[in-house]
């Protein structure tokens, strides 16, 4: 089954034609893209670290996780949005690259992780999550993050 | 008296032109700026919203920074070698570039408020930092850096992007 | 923790709004309504990240020449396409064909290359459209 017709489509479409005649349109969504990056990956670094042991240790994973969590989830939102907005402007382009569907995975896969395995244990007591899991939950986050990071960036040279 | 004849000096020697013309270095340093950019501006995100009163509020805004400024730092001396390089091998087209000239006011900004909380109310953290509404000044400090930061992320990401 | 304490973060995110001429990706930079074919002798070539540029002196019909900057893919995409930096040299004439800048100025995108043999190349980064392969 090819996806192609669906790159298509929203490649023709009315939004992605707009944003392509716009002067400024691309540029500013990308903006949207990049600061809600930082959100993203700022307070999760700081909740995957601690569940590695390190950065802020006295404190248990679940009041830092109950403090951080909006602030990721505000960053995933505006990251969603602009990112289907710069995708349906370029959707072919997406198609054709080799990174493309990289970090497509690592976004799928980050996504699950998060809302099922890692919203579970950051609410666990410190006890509970044990060292082993949380550092395996900790590194795996970071990668996979840090992988749809990585795959983005890479869209440019491939 | 124009400067450019010194970035040129600096984009053409053989280390920027091997950079700029290279297959592999130039995308993974510039890939590594945006790591390093993720974990230190994304970690100042964090203290500052503590310092603007937004989250973590059951927690020490000196304990925050502290805890964190490790990695912190980390992250910077991570995006200052990266950027350090590509400047080397975009000299000329960074100093003629407007968005640059904007980043590196935006960065000379954030630097100074940090140098400027470090030497006035980082002194006497002790004294303001476990009250339940931080005082003006340190709130004031968290914005400026929020809203300069914000500005070097977004004019880098500008200046990557000026035709020839 | 209430929505209230979250607005600074959403006006973090919201900062961004500086709408400059700026630029990046086909979609910011490149006009795909306004396809140019030129033929020229080529001036200039800059072969770097993160583009590749090529300068060509175009004459029109009044005898009139215009330098025009073609910005194409990155080394490393083209080398993965076979291109190497021999490809294009100043002296060749070649046909060009991309899609004008956005801003008005003398540049466009890189597209498709002609060289004087018949032989072609696309040398645009990957984004980037021909004017006859509009898919």
């Amino acid at each position: 089954m090819s996806l192609l017709p669906f790159f298509q489509w929203c490649d023709a479409s009315w939004l992605a034609a707009a944003i392509r005649s716009s002067t400024w349109a691309f540029a500013l969504i990308e903006c949207f893209h990049l600061l809600g990056m930082v959100c993203l990956l700022g307070s999760l670094v700081v909740v995957d670290l601690r569940l590695l042991g390190f950065g802020m240790r006295r404190e248990p994973v679940a009041r830092l996780a109950a403090a951080l969590d909006p602030v990721t989830l505000i960053g995933l939102a505006a990251m969603v949005v602009s990112g289907i907005l710069l995708f349906s402007s370029e959707a072919i382009k997406c198609y054709d690259n080799a990174a493309f569907p990289w970090k497509m995975l690592f976004l799928f896969l980050g996504l699950i992780t998060w809302f099922t395995i890692h919203r579970r244990v950051t609410r666990m007591d410190d006890e509970r999550i044990g060292p082993v899991r949380g550092k395996l939950l900790g590194g795996l986050s970071l990668i996979l993050w840090f992988g749809v990071a990585l795959a983005g960036r890479a869209i440019a040279y491939v | 008296m124009s400067l450019l004849p010194i970035f040129e000096w600096i984009q053409d020697s053989s280390v920027g032109t091997s950079i700029r013309q290279s297959i592999l270095v130039f995308p993974i340093i510039e890939t590594a700026h945006v790591v390093g950019l993720s974990v230190s501006v994304g970690l100042i995100l964090i203290t500052d919203l503590r310092l603007i009163g937004a989250i973590l509020k059951s927690e020490r805004p000196s304990g925050v920074m502290r805890e964190l400024r490790g990695w912190m730092l980390a992250g910077f001396a991570l995006m200052f070698s990266s950027g350090a390089l590509l400047f080397w091998a975009e000299a000329a087209k960074c100093y003629k570039s407007p968005a640059f000239r904007f980043k590196m006011i935006f960065l000379l900004l954030a630097g100074l408020n940090a140098l400027l909380f470090e030497t006035t109310l980082g002194r006497t953290v002790g004294a303001w930092d476990d009250l339940p509404v931080l005082p003006q000044r340190a709130r004031m400090a968290g914005w400026v850096s929020l809203i300069c930061w914000s500005g070097v992320v977004v004019f880098g990401r500008w200046t990557a992007y000026g035709l020839n | 923790m209430k929505i209230k304490d979250l607005v600074p973060v959403i006006a973090f995110v919201l900062a961004a709004a500086a709408p400059l001429a700026a630029h990046h990706s086909f979609a910011a930079e490149f006009d795909d309504q306004k396809p140019i074919k030129v033929v020229g002798t080529v001036t200039k070539v800059e072969w770097q990240n993160p583009h590749v540029w090529f300068y060509v002196d175009v004459k029109d019909d009044s005898g009139k020449v215009t330098n025009w900057g073609f910005a194409g893919g990155a080394p490393g995409q083209l080398m993965r396409r076979g291109i190497s930096n021999q490809a294009i040299k100043p002296g060749m004439v070649i046909t060009v064909e991309g899609f004008r800048a956005k801003d008005g100025s003398n540049n466009a995108s890189g597209g498709r290359v002609t060289f004087a043999d018949g032989r072609n190349v696309f040398t645009a980064g990957s984004e980037d459209r021909t004017p006859d392969a509009k898919k």
